[in-house]
């Protein structure tokens, strides 16, 4: 069984990958032996990627057999070859930021009213800080002008994916180095250039 | 042990990592992609923990009355 792991648009795909042809783009695949697990698709992912100038990839927690894969892009090429074209040469930087300790615990609230008013302060307070983290990241970010960029806040942590260029991902990497400072209560992690995960919208709506 | 307040992390080195954070980054980027099927396996460090297999309607309400077999009920009208 061959397991299906994004598009592209070269014909020639590093092994044990394997491409097959799906209209104007390649369906990239590789033997089930190869792409079990989502960790062994994301590194099949990574490899394609040091080859591969554009890579539209397929979630690698999923996994779909490569006929259904073909039969799935057929009904929707238009979209596929528009995606690519975005993304040609993307990859992609993510930012994530978690608090570096738990907050502190409360005191026993008085009541419901006086606990209430304590959540209410709690959850202003992570607002305000999150919104000091974004600030932060988004001066660091300035000089780098991505193609694109996501965000994705969860619990109270933040998550900011940039989208730039293949060539330009070593050089906007280092620009962050030497101008991200570390964020007082914050742990900061840079991480990249994976292919564009975040960036695969096809304008399709669920 | 503590994170560190800032770090710089090639993607091998975090999907080959066993630690809290890396462990975490990687997986919130493994349902990330394109989704065919929404067939999800949720991973935890790589341990299959969870399986959910979800068929997506992709379609508008009126491409999707246009799809119908049969024409919807006319109102009954007095012979």
């Amino acid at each position: 069984m061959m397991i299906a792991l994004g598009l592209t648009v070269s014909r020639f795909v590093p092994p044990p990958c394997q491409a097959l042809r799906c209209g104007g783009f390649q369906l990239v695949c590789a033997p089930l032996a190869e792409a079990g697990s989502p960790r062994d698709r994301m590194r099949l992912h990574l490899d394609c990627a040091r080859w591969l100038p554009t890579l539209l990839p397929f979630a690698p927690a999923e996994r779909t057999g490569a006929e259904q894969a073909v039969l799935w892009c057929a009904a929707r090429r238009d979209r596929i070859e528009a995606a690519l074209a975005r993304l040609e040469g993307g990859r992609q930087l993510s930012l994530a930021a978690g608090p570096v300790a738990e907050p502190p615990a409360q005191p026993q609230a008085a009541g419901g009213a006086d606990w209430l008013r304590r959540r209410a302060a709690l959850l202003r307070e992570r607002a305000q800080a999150l919104e000091r983290l974004r600030a932060e990241l988004g001066t660091a970010c300035e000089g780098l002008a991505p193609r694109d960029r996501r965000e994705d806040s969860r619990g109270d942590g933040l998550r900011l994916h940039l989208l730039v260029g293949r060539e330009e991902a070593a050089a906007a990497l280092e620009r962050l180095r030497q101008g991200l400072a570390p964020v007082p209560g914050w742990s900061l992690t840079v991480s990249g250039p994976w292919p564009p995960y975040d960036f695969t919208d096809l304008g399709e709506v669920a | 042990m503590a994170d560190p307040p800032l770090r710089f992390v090639r993607p091998e080195e975090a999907l080959s990592s066993r630690e809290g954070t890396l462990v975490e980054l990687v997986d919130g980027l493994l349902a990330r992609g394109v989704v065919i099927r929404g067939e999800i396996w949720l991973t935890v460090a790589d341990v299959e923990l969870v399986f959910l297999r979800l068929d997506l309607l992709l379609t508008s309400p009126e491409a999707l009355a246009a799809d119908r077999p049969f024409p919807p009920a006319s109102p009954l009208r007095p012979s």
